[in-house]
């Protein structure tokens, strides 16, 4: 006699196994024409912001580039790029992370170190297009260029405006996310660089990506005694907007494609602009070593430099195309509220930079973490 | 023992009425308990109907678009394909090297022990860490993830413990006498295995497929970390989670829910049917 | 029968040999992913990668930081609690259903399945609309007017990943129960009943003793399954409901730092097998198993 046996079928034959199973089989056989549907176009496998690719973006890309784009589930930057370094390889033919932050890995120390193949500059004609602010996010050594910007985002604080008050002064700066006042209603995003960043920031450090060992368990120390605060992490955006959109928390860590997301779904919930500065990032496509559809890899980067695609991406995501034609039709009151303020000074940003000693980084959040 | 039973001189009433209260509480404390197991799963179905942005009360009003949205999505209905052949081929590679090993375990052989703490190893080992190790193991093999490269082999080593539990009993318990009669009268061991101890363990094979199948369709974590872009029923679910706003995603469990009823219930009914005609 | 048993020796050994495909099939995708496992303890990692430099780094952080060591403990009690919580959970429930007779018993055992038929991570989602501000429980509170503001308490914390590991895992502790109370000789309990014991006494001289196979296996199962569990502490458990898999995973999915995986597995295995080499000592592994 076995823990489980007899329970689900005594005297149960092969016959009627493989009449259950195969009935079953049957009736999926009916899903015959949606499997086939699949490889109309070449396939290619992309990791990026999901919400790059949301619904209303992706049938742009995927028309001009004549591509049907796989895509896998974004975590974070530290995740995406840690893909390039992981055994066996990244696995996915395109891959695109912010810029300041990547950059050290994505092409290494020194010529020769790259995790990643050069980019075939005269395969993305759109290239020309590429805006001014943004030029900083091409990744060029030696005459070849690795990375190739995308669009540039901003992080901020989302708050639930039916708890939050639009003229509470703790909106004004990143307070709203640690301190005690609305104690119970936060959650953090679990995510090592982007959380110690802005702790970095409240806390007075005005480079914080060269924070110290001292001064990382400083802010450490700081970020556990709040966290007492914390309802709950989240890992991914889906799972911040569902907090906030059910209620379970009023403030949270978020990018802008999330506080977007919520507004078209009709939920009271907007960002706030802190007086330390939002973490901004230009975010940058790069093609691994191991991309098995470079040439696919290429269109799509080039699409996504196109008109189209420039100007449909603020209100897909609200993220700003490097695109020149990204603020072509845009009104004032769209740019304000979209972030364009980043570029002409308006808004105070702080650029999400590689720290010295990332290992430390990651080290300090697991301890605040399990703390 | 009988005899005692019946010289024994209790006061049957008053033991009659405790027996009826004992029963008593123990139907109601089923009740409860199928209250704890079914509340849940009947919110999820309320839910599914809920016209509401968010996935929780109140309930705003009945809409079948959430049913509209699973049942057009490629995706889900892949990830169901996916499921179903996964667990079919993993329950028949398991069973059969269930089968051989249960076979060969009648017999005494040098580490026999040793082997006996192998097959157990895959379920002695914590489901995260299962999920890791391959991960590791199938990284540094640089084999690409996907369902038949990498999802397959862990299902089949996931389910394989659990296959030779079940049968190891039932073949280790077998009457050997008769197949030492036929073997003595000059039948060859395969034939002695097809004619005699196979139409005996016949059952317990089935039930084991039907056990491991189930097994492989649930199987979540280690295939998580093993199965790349690809996806099984569970893996779908858990992306849904994850990576976007997906207010629909009670009607989802509702129809993972009702396709595994519905396959392993045809499976319940037919052999059933199999059973009287036999 | 003295004659017919003295099957030559050589034929037997030969049937042994069916043991080579599942062996070598477990050599390859159980033993060696373990042993490759435990190798990459010892080698580096960093955000820049992995590499096999050997080096006990990965084990001096676990040491050095008491945070691992505490969200071990952490995971052994809530392990432990589980465990006996679906004990007592599961154990009126199996002896309900050993108790029916006919097709009752049937339609109950059926009713017991049904839930495991849907998903685990549906069977763990659903809790954070039973539980949550805006969840079941507290609608039906603030309805009755017992409460006036919904309660925070009941999700995110460490007792929603009790409910949750409990609830996920039910089946795996009735089972086992019910299949050894089912195979209790009914004669025994009336008898201990006739000779004047009461149905206490008959339950704990009788009934339970006889149930213990069923009750190891049941308890095991759900201790070793609670142990690895990542899901539901993830979902529900929120900053305080962690347990070791929320502190493996992110090894792998967040920080790329693999090697310190590598050995804060090693070191789950490691406890996982020590709790069950002690438990071993009075009952033999397989037959916490195969005796169920």
């Amino acid at each position: 006699m076995t823990i489980f046996d007899e329970g689900r079928g005594r005297e149960m034959d092969r016959r009627s196994f493989m009449s259950g199973t195969l009935a079953g089989a049957a009736a999926l056989g009916g899903l015959g024409p949606f499997a086939g549907a699949v490889a109309q176009s070449t396939e290619m496998t992309a990791l990026m912001v999901n919400a790059m690719l949301g619904p209303t973006l992706k049938p742009i890309v995927e028309e001009e580039a004549k591509v049907t784009i796989k895509e896998g589930a974004f975590l974070s930057g530290t995740d995406t790029v840690s893909r390039l370094t992981a055994p066996g390889g990244a696995r996915y033919d395109l891959m695109n992370s912010s810029f300041a932050f990547s950059h050290p890995v994505v092409m290494g120390p020194k010529a020769g170190a790259e995790r990643v193949q050069p980019i075939d500059v005269s395969l993305i004609p759109n290239m020309k297009y590429i805006n001014e602010p943004s030029k900083e996010g091409i990744g060029e050594r030696d005459g070849k260029v690795y990375m190739i910007p995308h669009s540039w985002g901003f992080d901020s604080i989302l708050y639930n405006r039916d708890v939050v008050p639009d003229n509470d002064p703790y909106t004004q700066s990143w307070s709203l996310l640690f301190e005690d006042k609305y104690a119970g209603k936060i959650g953090w995003w679990d995510v090592a660089h982007q959380m110690l960043m802005a702790a970095g920031l409240y806390l007075g450090h005005a480079e914080p990506e060269k924070m110290d060992r001292n001064q990382l368990g400083e802010v450490a120390k700081f970020l556990i005694s709040k966290k007492k605060n914390v309802r709950t992490f989240y890992t991914t955006f889906a799972q911040g907007s569902n907090l906030l959109a059910s209620g379970e928390i009023a403030v949270g860590y978020g990018i802008v494609p999330m506080r977007v997301e919520l507004k078209k779904r009709g939920f009271n919930i907007t960002g706030a602009w802190p007086k330390e500065g939002v973490l901004s990032l230009i975010s940058a496509s790069y093609i691994p070593k191991d991309s098995k559809n470079v040439s696919a890899a290429h269109a799509v980067i080039n699409a996504m430099l196109g008109e189209r695609y420039a100007k449909a991406l603020s209100d897909g995501c609200g993220y700003l195309s490097a695109s020149k034609f990204a603020q072509e039709n845009l009104t004032d009151a769209y740019k304000k509220e979209y972030g364009y303020g980043i570029f002409d000074g308006s808004v105070k940003h702080y650029q999400l930079k590689f720290p010295t000693n990332m290992n430390m980084w990651i080290e300090t959040w697991s301890r605040v973490k399990s703390a | 023992m009988a005899t005692l039973a019946v010289t024994a001189s209790a006061p049957l009433d008053t033991r009659q009425r405790g027996e009826r209260a004992r029963r008593m509480l123990l139907w109601a404390y089923a009740g409860l308990f199928y209250c704890f197991l079914y509340l849940p799963i009947l919110l999820l179905v309320v839910l599914s109907f809920n016209d509401s942005q968010t996935i929780g009360l109140p309930f705003q009003g009945v809409t079948l678009r959430w049913y509209e949205e699973v049942l057009g999505s490629p995706e889900m209905l892949r990830s169901i394909l996916n499921s179903v052949v996964l667990g079919v081929v993993s329950a028949a590679v398991a069973t059969l090297l269930a089968l051989l090993l249960a076979l060969g375990f009648r017999q005494e052989f040098p580490l026999k022990g040793l082997l006996m703490k192998i097959i157990l190893l895959p379920i002695l080992i914590p489901g995260i860490v299962g999920g890791v190790i391959y991960l590791v193991f199938f990284g540094f093999g640089e084999v690409q993830f996907g369902v038949w490269t990498t999802a397959l082999p862990v299902h089949i080593t996931w389910v394989l413990p659990f296959a030779f539990l079940t049968l190891f009993p039932r073949i280790h318990g077998l009457d050997r006498s008769l197949e030492e009669a036929a073997a003595d009268l000059g039948a060859r061991p395969l034939t002695v295995f097809r004619r005699v101890v196979f139409p005996i363990i016949k059952p317990g094979v089935v039930a084991t497929a039907m056990f491991a199948f189930t097994l492989s369709f649930d199987e979540f974590i280690r295939t998580l970390f093993v199965i790349g872009n690809q996806r099984t029923v569970p893996v779908h679910l858990w992306t849904l989670l994850s990576d976007q706003m997906a207010p629909f995603l009670p009607a989802v469990g509702v129809v993972i829910t009702v396709i595994s009823m519905l396959v392993s219930f045809v499976g319940f009914a037919a052999s059933a049917r199999a059973g009287r005609a036999h | 029968m003295a004659a017919v048993s003295s099957v030559p020796p050589r034929r037997r050994d030969l049937r042994a040999l069916l043991v080579i495909p599942g062996a070598l099939w477990l050599l390859a995708f159980a033993v060696a992913p373990l042993a490759i496992l435990f190798a990459m303890s010892f080698w580096t990692s960093s955000i820049f990668g992995t590499t096999t430099d050997l080096t006990l780094d990965n084990y001096r952080v676990i040491a050095d930081d008491p945070i691992y060591f505490q969200v071990l403990l952490q995971t052994l009690r809530i392990a432990l609690t589980v465990t006996a919580l679906s004990l007592l959970v599961g154990y009126p429930m199996a002896y309900f259903l050993a108790s029916l007779r006919g097709p009752k018993r049937g339609v109950f055992l059926v009713l017991l399945f049904l839930p495991f038929w849907s998903s685990y991570v549906v069977r763990t989602f659903v809790w954070l609309p039973m539980l949550g501000r805006n969840g079941l429980v507290n609608a039906v509170l603030l309805q009755l007017g017992i409460i006036s503001e919904p309660l925070d308490w009941l999700l995110y914390n460490e007792g929603a990943t009790h409910i949750g590991l409990v609830y996920v895992y039910t089946l795996f502790m009735t089972l086992p129960l019910y299949l050894s109370l089912d195979r209790i000789d009914r004669n025994l309990i009336d008898a201990a009943a006739d000779l004047g014991a009461g149905p206490f006494r008959a339950f704990f001289r009788v009934v339970f003793p006889l149930s213990m196979p069923g009750v190891l296996s049941g308890c095991v199962m759900v201790f070793l399954l609670a142990c690895g569990a990542y899901v539901t502490p993830q979902l529900l458990g929120g900053t305080s409901g962690m347990m070791f898999g929320n502190v493996i995973a992110p090894q792998y999915t967040v920080t790329n730092n693999w090697a310190l995986g590598a050995a804060l597995s090693v070191i789950l295995v490691i406890v996982v097998f020590l709790c069950l080499v002690i438990f071993g000592r009075r009952v033999r592994l397989n037959d916490i198993f195969i005796g169920g």
